[in-house]
């Protein structure tokens, strides 16, 4: 009976997500009853959640997350060019103020603290979301822009299947994904590959030279594979244990920007990633252990200044407990421990590590059923030397009327500085310490549910599926910034800034069908206001003007078209002026991106067949990922995937 | 039901309107040439590494105004990556660009281009030692580079010994700093060779020349080298120190080392102006001007009136100020610069 009453805790949820942005709580495997639980899944109640559909991941399978966070979350990337060294920013946040979190494991790189995006396939991830706003309290240091998730899981399939996916683009590039997959009722595996090979040659208009000539980008070549295996082992209905592997290798030319040609750089990125999980659900609670070794190596190279190696390796493991107290109320408790070591050229060839160990809590209480849900989370870690604050969050759902629900929250914050930011030499400061600030987000969301066809006849209806708008708020102190010092010629970093940042993200969805024609909309709107505070001189005019490489406004949407088999695909993405100079004097023009695909899917012989065609940057617009890096003209993409034997979405 | 769609209309409305009030061209300024007096200095603002955003700027002494982007505005194009130097000479202006690996060739008064030095590592000095040649330091080269000023082409190379920066001639002599070996190196404009060394621990950063003909080396301390800095005075005829004194903190990088048209006053940079006569047998060494939370970046003198020119980048990612300040330290006043104002070239 206390089992059935847990479950039904963390089932509740669902009625007030109904048709929500938001992941589908996967704390039940319906089919088995069986209980997976993360804390995105549970506890992330009144945070802003957008999620990236299976079918948009599965589309964009040859390509990395930040191509479809771009796509299909609207997020602004920096990046050098296609493939090369792409990082994001959520809500004004620098790249290292987002977390990149892989099934419950933070593993952007302890030394800067970022993730090179572009070195994350999309085939190597099953569920795509985005939290918006700061979440330490459940995440730790480094959430406070937000937080990317990316997670596996199994599927239902029983037996032995195999997907083999090949694509090509007119840049000269090919890649090839296999899957296999066995599973029976207690035990799934999945084995996938990828290998691409790349000369990324696009081209680009020079701006910086007079008439803006078109040039081919001939130093941007990449080659790349990965492997990732995954074991689901159910053991009597109580036991679930997952393991799963991740390595991965990748070597690139980094293209020169557009103003100097004769610098050849290169580098070298390997990572090679193991966790694990054991779950334990017991009548009236389910104990959680996880552990994770993960390690990254980097190489880069240019024909002036040399080599420069770094490597780190991170072992964490974390135990947690889920219970219910009682009545309707819902709890975790856990520790979490860390221990890093690097190594680099640049630490003078010396070893560091840092050890952290943290105890977080969270109580979800669901004050009326269905209607109003109450959360609180907080979280204090311990590291040597640095004084880091206790981060608390409260949270709350609120089912206002039939299909209107009201999601907010506040929170505490922190970032510890890298072990770049403390140990680079020359520049590194130990005596740095965290980042800290506050998050506020409203969410406002009216869902399919309650929000009547707008027309709807035997054979036709148009739907606007649900509409969302999250106002938010966030202050950021010691923010970490690298300037050169006086009496130096190296730069070093400080706690220095303070940053205001506000703004609001729209979500609408709508479809339509007719007959056997659908058609789905997609759309978003994100505006962001991310201010530096305080000037750090009398001359200092960046106090109160935007922060540089943060667009105010991004909008975006996808339109699908689909007939019989076939589907046409249109994705725009318009990103705003991003400044380059923190007094807002010079910028980088906005743009508009669009892109169109065909694609074709259907059973023969028992196989499912599927081929896609698609044109990127349609309107051949000529843009910059950053400022003096151009990003390619209009180039073609295609690919062709078969299923052994054909899965259920090829009919 | 309508106010459903009329939200939704409000939302895509809103986002067109939005997408069409921002501009997407950049608004350059108007350079106002016909204007300039003629008599001013020209600011190479270095820009953001990689990110291909020098320019040039400049001041008219005579109106009090300046001018942004010239370079642009005459060509129609960038300058390039890194604006490191400015040298005038024969009535033509070369831009050093370090990480665009070239030398720009302009008219000094209008600002196009006559001409391009390319196929150079990083340079970022040069200095004329003939009517057709003049000599370039560079960063990561291992040489100084010898170019031909009439063909605009590169004539040959000297090796030395890693990062090379500062250039003087002094009589028939011309020398180099070597940042990051710890030498001066002396060079024979006749041979192109190299004639002599000399080691300036913690190692040379800047030289200027004084009104008897002494080399004065600011030895400006880390990165390479963990002595106490210090200025050197060179003898006159040889490669020999002649005296040498100790800055005021060892841990102070100094740069930047400028002299007074008079050739009897040196000013450097370290977390303030700092002053020393050139001309006593036990020079003083004063803080001229305290940076008062400022960030002092790059020194030059007026050879006109000796007006002290200083940079200040701010934080490097705006356009930076230049503060003016006349021979005893007295504020003259601030000019507005582009982004990381790192040379001055009075023309």
């Amino acid at each position: 009976m206390l089992r059935l009453q847990l479950l039904l805790l963390v089932l509740l949820p669902l009625g007030l997500y109904a048709g929500a942005d938001h992941p589908p709580d996967s704390l039940i495997l319906l089919e088995e009853t069986v209980i997976r639980a993360t804390r995105y899944n549970v506890f992330t109640a009144g945070h802003g959640i957008r999620q990236i559909e299976d079918r948009f991941l599965q589309q964009q399978s040859d390509q990395s997350i930040d191509l479809l966070l771009a796509r299909y979350a609207g997020i602004s990337i920096k990046n050098y060019g296609p493939g090369i060294l792409a990082t994001s920013s959520l809500r004004g946040g620098s790249a290292a103020q987002t977390s990149l979190i892989w099934n419950g494991f933070q593993i952007q790189s302890p030394m800067h603290g970022q993730t090179d995006l572009a070195l994350i396939p999309a085939f190597f991830i099953d569920q795509l979301g985005i939290q918006y706003g700061g979440s330490s309290a459940l995440w730790g240091s480094g959430s406070m822009g937000g937080a990317i998730h990316l997670n596996n899981h199994r599927e239902k399939l029983a037996g032995l299947h195999a997907k083999i996916r090949f694509s090509f683009t007119d840049l000269e590039e090919a890649a090839q994904q296999l899957t296999l997959s066995w599973g029976n009722h207690s035990v799934f595996s999945r084995f996938r590959f990828f290998n691409r090979n790349s000369a990324n040659r696009y081209n680009y208009k020079n701006t910086a030279v007079y008439g803006s000539p078109i040039y081919t980008q001939e130093h941007a070549a990449l080659d790349q594979w990965g492997l990732l295996h995954e074991t689901y082992i159910q053991i009597k209905q109580r036991h679930q244990l997952d393991i799963r592997w991740w390595w991965q290798e990748t070597n690139r030319n980094i293209p020169p920007p557009m103003m100097q040609n004769h610098r050849e750089a290169y580098q070298e990125d390997g990572a090679f990633r193991i966790t694990g999980q054991w779950q334990t659900n017991f009548d009236h609670s389910v104990l959680i252990w996880r552990g994770g070794f993960f390690e990254e190596a980097l190489l880069y190279s240019d024909n002036l200044n040399g080599e420069s190696r770094s490597w780190s390796n991170t072992l964490t493991q974390e135990a947690e407990v889920l219970f219910s107290p009682g009545g309707l109320l819902l709890a975790n408790a856990g520790v979490n421990t860390r221990m890093v070591n690097a190594w680099a050229d640049d630490y003078k060839g010396e070893k560091h590590n840092q050890n952290s160990i943290a105890f977080f809590s969270s109580l979800k209480w669901d004050v009326i059923a269905n209607h109003l849900q109450f959360l609180i989370s907080g979280r204090q870690e311990f590291v040597p030397g640095q004084q880091i604050p206790f981060v608390p969050s409260v949270g709350l759902l609120y089912q206002a009327m039939p299909g209107i629900l009201i999601k907010a929250n506040t929170g505490k914050n922190y970032r510890l500085p890298t072990l770049n930011d403390k140990y680079w030499m020359p520049g590194g400061n130990p005596d740095l310490q965290p980042e800290q600030g506050w998050n506020q987000d409203l969410t406002i969301l009216y869902n399919k549910e309650n929000i009547a066809k707008i027309s709807e006849g035997k054979d036709a209806s148009a739907r606007l599926n649900e509409i969302s708008v999250t106002g938010y708020h966030r202050t950021t102190a010691q923010w970490i910034i690298w300037l050169p010092q006086e009496g130096s010629i190296y730069w070093s970093p400080k706690n220095l800034q303070e940053v205001r940042s506000y703004g609001f993200e729209a979500n609408l969805k709508g479809s339509f069908n007719l007959n056997r024609f659908r058609m789905t909309l997609h759309a978003r709107w994100d505006h962001t206001v991310a201010q530096n505070m305080v000037p750090t001189s009398i001359f200092d005019a960046s106090a109160g003007k935007q922060l540089i490489y943060v667009p105010k406004n991004t909008l975006g949407y996808n339109l699908h078209f689909m007939y019989a088999n076939f589907l046409m695909f249109f994705d725009h993405q318009y990103i705003g002026r991003r400044y380059t100079s923190s007094d807002n004097k010079q910028w980088i023009n906005p743009y508009h991106m669009s892109n169109i695909g065909l694609q074709w899917q259907g059973n023969m012989w028992g196989y499912g067949f599927k081929i896609t065609a698609a044109i990127n940057n349609l309107w051949n617009e000529a843009y910059e990922g950053m400022a003096g890096r151009p990003m390619p003209l209009r180039h073609l993409r295609a690919g062709f995937s078969l299923d052994i034997p054909a899965n259920a979405d090829h009919k | 039901m309508k106010k459903i769609k009329c939200l939704f209309y409000i939302v895509i409305a809103a986002g067109i309107t939005l997408v069409s009030c921002e501009k997407t061209e950049t608004e350059p300024r108007d350079p106002e040439q016909e204007t300039m007096s003629g008599q001013g200095v020209i600011v190479a603002n270095e820009g953001n590494f990689g990110w291909g955003n020098a320019s040039l700027s400049y001041y008219d002494k005579v109106n009090d105004t300046i001018y942004h982007d010239l370079f642009y505005h005459a060509n129609g194009e960038s300058l390039g990556d890194v604006f490191q130097s400015v040298t005038v000479f024969n009535d033509l202006a070369y831009l050093v660009i370090n990480n665009s690996g070239k030398i720009e060739v302009v008219d000094p008064e209008t600002f196009q281009r006559k001409g391009s030095i390319e196929g150079l590592v990083s340079p970022r000095y040069m200095l004329p030692v003939s009517e057709e040649k003049a000599y370039v330091s560079d960063l990561f080269g291992n040489h100084v580079v010898i170019v031909d000023l009439e063909s605009h082409e590169i004539a040959g190379e000297i090796p030395v010994n890693g990062w090379t920066e500062s250039l003087i001639r002094a009589g028939e002599r011309v020398f180099v700093t070597g940042m990051q070996s710890g030498y001066i190196y002396e060079i024979d404009p006749q041979t192109d060779k190299l004639t002599d060394s000399l080691y300036l621990p913690p190692g040379p950063v800047s030289m200027v020349k004084d009104v008897n003909e002494h080399i004065w080396v600011l030895a400006g301390g880390a990165p390479f080298f963990k002595s106490h800095p210090a200025i050197y005075q060179i003898e006159k005829n040889s490669l020999k120190i002649a005296n040498k004194h100790l800055l005021p903190n060892p841990d102070m990088m100094y740069s930047n080392l400028v002299i007074c048209p008079e050739g009897k006053t040196l000013y450097f940079l370290g977390g303030g102006l700092y002053s020393m006569s050139a001309t006593g047998s036990d020079p003083q060494i004063e803080l001229l001007i305290p940076s008062n939370g400022s960030f002092y970046y790059a020194l030059g003198v007026d050879p006109e009136n000796g007006e002290l020119y200083v940079s200040d980048p701010i934080d490097f990612v705006q356009e930076g100020k230049v503060l003016r300040y006349n021979k005893e330290g007295v504020f003259l006043g601030a000019i507005e610069a582009g982004i990381i104002p790192g040379h001055f070239s009075f023309y």
